[in-house]
């Protein structure tokens, strides 16, 4: 049976185990089509330099959501809205975007990843649920988990040791929240 | 009708349009943040000034160019807050600035800042002693130093990363 996310939420007890993002990845010509249509969103500038991680900050989420059903891919999600959705298509006419979701906690946890491109979804919905074996990257650019493979539609590629995730400095917090208090601290 | 611009190196065109995404990002970020998109196009253009005047930041892909990045924005907001960021270089000046820099020196920056040749190495591309290219070097960093001052990037800019005898 598969476990329901979105009625859960996302577990926000502080705990150094933990890793937890709720997000949008993508080129600032996309995020700004976010920025025209919320004034909550606060874009975060990752490693690199070339892309932006808009965290889900709960005023975005509030502002934003719809009353209704979730549509496609928004039910393999727990924040992806109606409208978010709505809003990211549209926005990939810009150019690609990833939405991203991932909670583990001492290791064990799940991962989505959705990529649209030119108003179409282009990878995913992927869903990684806990106790499925781990993707592993077979050569340089190929195979991994959900996330990783979607950010390989960014133009981001591993560094040495550290997959498409490190290396674009996704670990540089480890929550959501944290993302976005780092942002309101400035 | 535009001003053509000249041919770049296919290395020093890629290097320049990795700036341009970096400017870009930061322009969008930092305008948002402050609540003024052309305070962020002036943080971005003293970013870029100083990213340049530093070159050999750009052989790494995170930090240390991110934490680069991260500490000559924080700078720029500060002076962008006390009102003292004003009437600096634009960023379309600059990059105006970088498409005429001369192939020899493109060719340089991509070899020894972005793909991080030492002397020894540059030697051997080069085919001339070590000397020689360690000249060859100091000449194309001096000459991307004076081009980013020329933009108002600050005077004492550290140790150059990489730059001993």
């Amino acid at each position: 049976m598969t476990r329901d996310r979105r009625a859960l939420g996302p577990d926000t007890r502080p705990s150094p185990m933990r890793y937890e993002l709720h997000g949008v990845v993508s080129g600032p010509e996309v995020a700004e089509f976010l920025t025209e249509r919320s004034s909550h969103v606060r874009p975060v500038l990752l490693d690199g330099a070339e892309l932006v991680l808009v965290p889900m900050c709960p005023e975005l989420a509030a502002d934003i959501d719809l009353d209704g059903p979730p549509l496609d891919p928004a039910d393999d999600f727990e924040l992806l809205s109606r409208w978010m959705t709505a809003v990211l298509t549209a926005a990939s006419r810009h150019g690609p975007v990833v939405y991203l979701e991932t909670e583990y906690t001492g290791g064990v946890g799940w991962q989505s990843a959705v990529v649209w491109l030119d108003c179409h979804v282009v990878l995913g919905p992927d869903v990684l649920e806990s106790g499925d074996p781990f993707p592993a990257v077979t050569e340089p650019g190929r195979g991994g988990s959900p996330i990783v493979r979607a950010l390989r539609y960014l133009g981001v590629e591993a560094v040495g040791r550290h997959d498409e995730f490190v290396a674009l400095g996704l670990g540089r917090f480890r929550s959501t929240e944290q993302w976005c208090a780092a942002w309101s601290a400035r | 009708m535009g001003t053509a611009e000249p041919d770049l190196l296919p290395g020093y065109a890629e290097w320049l349009a990795r700036i341009t995404a970096t400017v870009d990002a930061v322009s969008y970020t930092c305008g948002v943040r402050l609540g003024d998109r052309a305070a962020g196009d002036a943080v971005a253009a003293r970013v870029a000034v100083g990213l340049v005047s530093r070159p050999t930041v750009f052989r790494h892909w995170g930090l240390p160019y991110s934490g680069r990045i991260a500490k000559l924005a924080e700078d720029a907001i500060a002076d962008v807050r006390a009102g003292r960021l004003v009437g600096g270089s634009t960023w379309g000046s600059f990059r105006q600035a970088l498409v005429t820099v001369p192939p020899d020196h493109q060719s340089t920056l991509v070899l020894a800042c972005v793909e991080g040749y030492d002397a020894d190495q540059l030697a051997m591309t080069w085919r001339c002693d070590v000397a020689t290219a360690r000249d060859r070097r100091t000449r194309t960093l001096t000459h991307m130093k004076e081009l980013a001052a020329a933009h108002g990037a600050a005077g004492d800019v550290g140790p150059e990363e990489g730059w001993g005898p």
